[in-house]
């Protein structure tokens, strides 16, 4: 009885040793040890005790923590991410406030402060334009300004879809990561099946392991899990009703089976896809089938803000500042073309060569659709200022009615692009607008964070080792084992007593 | 509520970064003076601030012309006052012609009056500093020719006799008033045209009233000796002068006007200067305030943290 208690304590030790030893390690589940008595002896007087035996080492989990938790994960790794990206799209727009120089009466007009100023200056140069049409100095402006204009636009667009691209590129990469997680965790399921096959042992390591890639994997995107009698782990995309199947038992994407999946990026506006294998069939490699879309982890925000923040012609900035460009070429040119050039002649040309914005600069072009990208100042103005219409009435070079006309446009919101605003405003209300959802997404992640702190918490403070405890713990099983070894030295010293005798 | 070792170290930290991002932000504000930079720091703010700016680029935009018409303006009304000198001049001697003068004294009259005009010609075709005919209309660009003659193209052409007299002035620009934006809706008259109708009209020629006409006909007729003509012309010269008084009196309202507008909007510039300063600048005295709060804090929560992390039952187990 004596060395069968040694025996326990000894192992009871040996826990406690292996909880100190993992205190730091992540998402590690302390270990307790199962004691109960031995199974007595019928004696005469009755049942006699046989000491102490382990019926087990139990491993201290909260699986609805641990269900909640990736949840939590996902979505603080959305906000953190969108919130990121969106901030560095901010920066690419270049519009800080520290850029804006203090304006006074007699200060230049020509500042650095952004599109604002560009987009004023540009005004600005034709209403000064108007009090001397035949000023070469102020046609040069006016060139000069339109040219500042037509590159910052070129500049943020441009910039806008070279963001885009790295973004995807992110998103390839955060793919091919989750689906060399989803292998793991299949690869571990089939482990742990294995071990846990009688019922009486749990693998209680690899479940840690296991629950460790889930919450990696949950930063990536959502998934809901489904834990199996035989203690695999069944994870979907999305929810656990309807979502992807991402892992079954011991096959994942990089398995050839009949339930294997593999996520891929799906076309220059990406989504989430299946590729490769379905029903145990490899398929063409591209030939890829739609799968739930996640809506958290760091997938789903960089997708937004590549579809959504950043867009395309038809949405999100690019469609923005496309909307700018194309609203002030199409102010400009409207007023540009009814007027004449310092020489006379009508700067309307029926080929649509004389336009002040070009999209293009092949001239002859009819004009085209004018984007941040493409836009310009018409070549053949860049070149010769005098083909700038300023008067509105042939034969009157000092008449500068029209560049006073173009100079007011500035307050013009008939611009069909930009739904009843000003170009400033437009402008001004895209920044807005970016910036509102930057602050509402960090305050959303803020918010997530406190939540997730407190998840953490709740569970560390179930499965969490504490050191004052075990160290607790090792006195006491200490104080056990050393009490069990004095019942056996005891016993020796009956039995030397005994022997003794005879 | 179990307290693990691990609640401790990560919440220390979680609670280090809040802070520490705190002062970061007041650091930055403090560093560059601005307590909003980009749009997400604020977006009311920020918008608030760059409408101002926007505002304030207009309002320059306006200086830059109102600064551009107070030059011509006041090159207007320079002209305008020495066309009312020569006009008096001439007026004064028509006025002498009335007194028992002989025919010397008359020819000596006579060339005075000649030079009078000579010198009206030559204010009429005046230029501005970047070559631009003051009295010619929009018509007129500087090195323009007649394409008749190729002979340069001015506003007022002159006919002359076989003793180099003028015998004859022909307007050759237009009427066309050019009207400049000085604020928003507000337009003025940029410049003042050498022959028009109206009032004010032309400086030179406004219908009847032809400071050239005036002057040839006093010139001869004091040439001729023809003392009671001369006499005569003294009403005709009396509405130019009126005429040229209108122009002047009008010149000079838009003076005063112009230098108005540019108070008004330089006081607008820095009304637009203190509202952006408002929304976007740093509150040194709170920012440094608030840092020394939040220093006080991340101190605190150090020697917290030093403290309770240093504690464990580790500690007090005995050494074998």
């Amino acid at each position: 009885m004596a060395a069968n208690a040694l025996d326990v304590q000894q192992q009871a030790i040996e826990v406690t040793g292996q909880n100190i030893a993992n205190v730091d390690t992540p998402n590690y589940s302390r270990e307790q040890i199962q004691l109960q008595t031995s199974t007595p002896l019928a004696t005469t007087l009755g049942q006699q005790g046989t000491g102490v035996t382990a019926t087990g080492i139990e491993q201290i989990r909260s699986s609805l923590l641990d269900s909640q938790i990736p949840g939590g994960i996902s979505s603080l790794s959305y906000y953190n991410t969108k919130s990121d990206l969106m901030t560095q799209v901010q920066t690419s727009l270049d519009q800080p406030l520290s850029s804006l120089n203090s304006l006074s009466s007699t200060s230049a007009t020509s500042t650095s402060g952004g599109l604002t100023d560009d987009i004023n200056n540009f005004f600005s140069a034709y209403q000064s334009l108007s009090t001397d049409p035949t000023s070469s100095v102020l046609r040069q402006q006016v060139v000069s300004s339109a040219q500042i204009v037509a590159t910052a636009l070129n500049t943020i667009g441009n910039s806008l879809i070279t963001t885009q691209t790295q973004i995807g590129t992110d998103v390839t990469t955060a793919v091919n990561a989750a689906n060399t997680i989803l292998a793991n965790i299949a690869s571990l399921n089939q482990q742990i099946s294995s071990v846990e096959v009688g019922g009486t042992t749990k693998a209680n390591d690899l479940r840690d392991q296991r629950q460790q890639l889930v919450e990696t994997l949950s930063q990536t995107f959502d998934i809901s899990t489904h834990e199996e009698s035989n203690g695999s782990l069944t994870v979907r995309l999305g929810s656990a009703q309807g979502g992807t199947l991402l892992v079954s038992g011991n096959y994942s994407g990089n398995t050839a089976s009949a339930t294997t999946v593999k996520l891929a990026v799906n076309g220059s506006a990406p989504t989430m896809a299946l590729e490769g294998w379905t029903g145990g069939v490899a398929e063409t490699v591209g030939n890829l089938t739609a799968v739930t879309q996640p809506s958290a982890g760091t997938v789903a925000a960089q997708l937004n803000v590549i579809n959504s923040v950043i867009g395309d012609g038809t949405t999100g900035l690019v469609q923005n500042y496309d909307n700018i460009a194309a609203g002030l070429a199409n102010l400009v040119d409207t007023v540009h073309q009814t007027g004449f050039t310092l020489q006379g002649s009508p700067a309307y040309n029926t080929a649509g060569s004389a336009s002040f914005f070009d999209n293009d600069n092949i001239p002859g072009n009819a004009l085209g659709t004018v984007t941040a990208r493409n836009i310009q100042l018409n070549s053949a103005i860049a070149a010769d200022p005098t083909q700038i219409a300023a008067s509105d009435t042939a034969g009157q070079p000092l008449n500068g009615n029209l560049a006073q006309t173009i100079a007011d446009l500035k307050s013009n919101t008939t611009a069909p692009q930009l739904g009843g605003q000003t170009v400033s405003n437009y402008y001004l209300n895209t920044l807005t607008s970016l910036a509102a959802n930057i602050q509402s997404t960090t305050n959303q992640g803020s918010t997530q964070q406190l939540v997730n702190q407190q998840l953490s918490q709740q569970r560390d403070s179930v499965q969490g080792v504490s050191l004052d405890q075990e160290t607790s713990n090792l006195m006491i099983y200490q104080h056990a084992y050393e009490a069990s070894a004095r019942l056996m030295s005891t016993i020796d010293s009956m039995m030397q007593t005994l022997i003794q005798i005879q | 509520m179990r307290i693990t070792s691990n609640i401790f170290p990560d919440s220390l930290s979680t609670q280090l970064q809040t802070i520490q991002t705190s002062i970061l932000q007041d650091q930055n504000a403090i560093s560059s003076g601005l307590k909003v930079n980009v749009a997400s720091d604020d977006p009311a703010s920020y918008e608030g601030a760059l409408q101002m700016r926007a505002s304030q680029l207009q309002t320059h935009g306006y200086i830059n012309v109102a600064q551009q018409m107070q030059q011509r303006t006041q090159l207007n009304y320079n002209s305008a006052t020495q066309l009312q000198t020569i006009v008096t001049n001439a007026s004064q001697l028509a006025i002498q012609a009335g007194g028992a003068l002989n025919s010397s004294d008359m020819q000596t009259l006579s060339v005075q009056v000649n030079n009078l005009l000579e010198q009206s010609v030559a204010l009429g075709n005046s230029q501005d500093s970047t070559g631009n005919y003051l009295f010619g209309g929009n018509y007129l660009r500087p090195g323009d020719t007649d394409p008749a003659t190729t002979a340069a193209y001015v506003p007022f052409s002159v006919t002359r006799n076989g003793s180099n007299q003028i015998t004859a002035v022909t307007y050759r620009g237009n009427s066309n008033v050019t009207q400049l934006e000085v604020a928003p809706g507000a337009k003025m008259d940029f410049n003042v045209v050498g022959s028009g109708s109206g009032s004010p009209g032309g400086l030179f020629i406004n219908g009847a009233s032809n400071v050239f006409t005036q002057l040839i006909t006093l010139r001869n007729d004091l040439s001729a000796g023809n003392a009671p003509a001369a006499q005569a012309t003294l009403s005709g010269i009396n509405g130019v002068l009126n005429n040229v008084s209108t122009v002047i009196g009008a010149t000079s309202a838009n003076l005063d006007r112009l230098n108005m507008t540019q108070n008004d909007q330089t006081q607008q510039l820095n009304q637009d200067q203190t509202t952006i300063s408002n929304l976007t600048s740093a509150d040194y005295a709170s920012t440094v305030l608030d840092l020394n709060s939040k220093q006080n804090s991340l101190q605190a929560a150090l020697q917290a943290g030093s403290k309770i992390l240093n504690l464990s039952l580790m500690n007090y187990l005995p050494v074998p």
